[in-house]
């Protein structure tokens, strides 16, 4: 009878201790896998995470030195890559910066050899005025580029400071336009002028002129001979809108988003000259000046726009 | 981030008639990422040094931390355990398993933690190592060059964040050694490991982003 007792009590002991042992097990491994969890978070909130069982034999303790790993490989990886791009930017400011004295070089020269050409009075070789021009043209061409990269890393690597020290958008325009003018008139090319009474609206005056001259040349390229530019400024309360219709060419349907691109030069433009770095650098100077730029083909007729947004506070 | 860090480390052994200071009173410190090789003759120390910075000696005094962890502060069993999770060592006299063909000698650390064999890994590394004939085989087949190469295989299986590696290309002519080299650096830049290497040969330190020199049981900032 007595063993009978002894047997029970001890297979129930058993099974009761091989429960709570169950149990017990059951709720560390869910302790641990919070844990887990805990830092796998940390790892996307790019926390550090630290080893706490760097001594252990444990499943946990190697799944939490493997997630260390993890991260310091992400984190190398991340600043590698940001190093390169770095490093790449310098390489080109320093490439543009280095070619500009040789240009200039060039420029002078150049200027010199048609002044003298110019005195020597027989006019009668055409093919040298055609050499000294194509030399001009070719030259500019490169200092154009040249400039262009030099701004551009520049506003890449942030060594551009915007001053909002204008508050007269109306000036600003208007100065781009005068700028303009010269090369519209050129090309037989009238402007269509809406502007409110006063914009206030704060700036830097010389980066926003550029932008801003930068999509009036581009507007002025491509538009035909005998065509008509709008220029339309408009306020709110929240921001200043500047637009620029032409009715050039306009973009490839679904081209829209790339047109802001470096180097890109649409598919129907190939006869113009240029290099698709215009409207990349106005863009930039925009958003240094916390504001945004859209560029969509008219509604109802063929040509392109570009709107500028600016906020006035 | 500094990945591993020495403060006065000194090595001294005593018997009754003489002592011979190994070490005596190294610091460095080196930055996760970084390639460092030290450079010294024979008996200058070097080999000392890389044993106890990878936990394998003890320093008469000083310390080592390596992620911030001590460790001296470890005991026997968590620095084993640390050093299998995190180092991989490279030894002059390779240490191979004898009774086990290749294969599983450079698979073993990662049988041991448990870890999955990266195949793929495996295969580009035995390729570039140029031993990829002989994995059956057993280490006592092989010359003194492919062992050598089979324990950098080793090594470099278990991507640990810190790679001792002592006179990895001792054994090597000068082209191996430099594709050798050229490996540890792929590895270290792909895994994002902290390498040291020892050695004594001035072209293969070259190829590191800092050089060290050992003279003496001292520490020396190598002038190139």
């Amino acid at each position: 009878m007595n063993i009978i007792i002894i047997v029970v009590a001890v297979t129930a002991g058993v099974i009761l201790g091989g429960t709570a042992m169950y149990v017990y097990q059951g709720k560390c491994r869910q302790k641990e896998l919070k844990l887990l969890a805990e830092c796998m978070e940390k790892i996307l909130r790019e926390e550090k995470i630290r080893e706490t069982k760097a001594g252990e034999e444990t499943l946990y303790a190697r799944l939490e030195s493997r997630l260390v790993r993890i991260q310091e490989m992400l984190n190398g990886r991340t600043e590698a890559a940001e190093k390169s791009k770095d490093e790449i930017q310098k390489l080109i400011s320093e490439i543009a910066h280095q070619m500009r004295t040789p240009l200039a070089n060039i420029r002078t020269y150049q200027e010199l050899l048609e002044e003298e050409w110019s005195k020597t009075g027989t006019k009668t070789d055409e093919n040298v005025d055609n050499y000294l021009n194509a030399m001009r043209s070719g030259e500019q061409q490169l200092e154009f580029l040249t400039e262009g990269f030099v701004k551009m890393s520049r506003l890449e690597q942030n060594m551009i400071q915007i001053r909002k020290e204008e508050t007269d958008l109306l000036k600003t325009v208007r100065n781009c336009l005068g700028r303009i003018q010269k090369r519209a008139e050129e090309k037989q090319i009238a402007f269509r002028i809406e502007l409110p009474q006063e914009v206030n609206c704060p700036h830097d005056a010389n980066w926003l002129g550029e932008a801003i001259d930068n999509i009036l040349d581009n507007a002025v390229k491509y538009s035909q001979i005998g065509g008509t530019i709008e220029m339309i400024v408009q306020k709110n309360e929240m921001c200043a809108k500047i637009l620029v219709k032409d009715n050039g060419p306009g973009i490839e349907k679904g081209e829209e988003h790339k047109v802001f691109q470096r180097f890109y030069r649409g598919k129907n433009v190939t006869t113009q000259k240029g290099y698709g770095i215009g409207l990349y650098l106005a863009r930039k100077i925009i958003s240094l000046h916390g504001g945004f730029m859209i560029a969509k083909n008219r509604y109802s007729e063929k040509g392109l726009m570009i709107e500028i947004n600016l906020p006035v506070c | 981030m500094e990945m591993i860090k020495a403060a006065g480390l000194k090595k001294h052994y005593v018997t009754d008639n003489y002592e011979v200071h190994a070490l005596d009173g190294v610091s460095l410190s080196v930055e996760e990422g970084e390639f460092l090789a030290i450079i010294g003759t024979s008996g200058s120390g070097k080999t000392t040094l890389l044993q106890i910075l990878g936990g394998l000696d003890e320093p008469t005094a000083g310390g080592v931390w390596i992620r911030g962890n001590s460790l001296k502060d470890m005991t026997e069993d968590e620095r084993t355990i640390f050093r299998r999770r995190n180092i991989g060592f490279v030894f002059q006299q390779y240490n191979l398993i004898p009774v086990i063909n290749v294969y599983e000698n450079i698979v073993l650390p990662l049988r041991l933690d448990g870890a999955e064999i990266d195949e793929k890994l495996l295969e580009d590394i035995v390729r570039t190592l140029k031993i990829g004939e002989k994995l059956e085989n057993l280490p006592e087949e092989l010359s003194g060059g492919q062992q050598q190469r089979v324990a950098i295989a080793r090594a470099l299986m278990v991507k640990p964040a810190v790679l001792l590696c002592d006179e990895p290309t001792g054994n090597l002519d000068s082209v191996t050694s430099m594709e050798v080299i050229a490996l540890l650096k792929t590895c270290a830049a792909r895994f994002h490991q902290t390498v040291i290497v020892v050695t004594h040969q001035e072209a293969i330190a070259q190829m590191a982003d800092r050089i060290l020199r050992v003279e003496d049981g001292k520490l020396y900032n190598a002038e190139v």
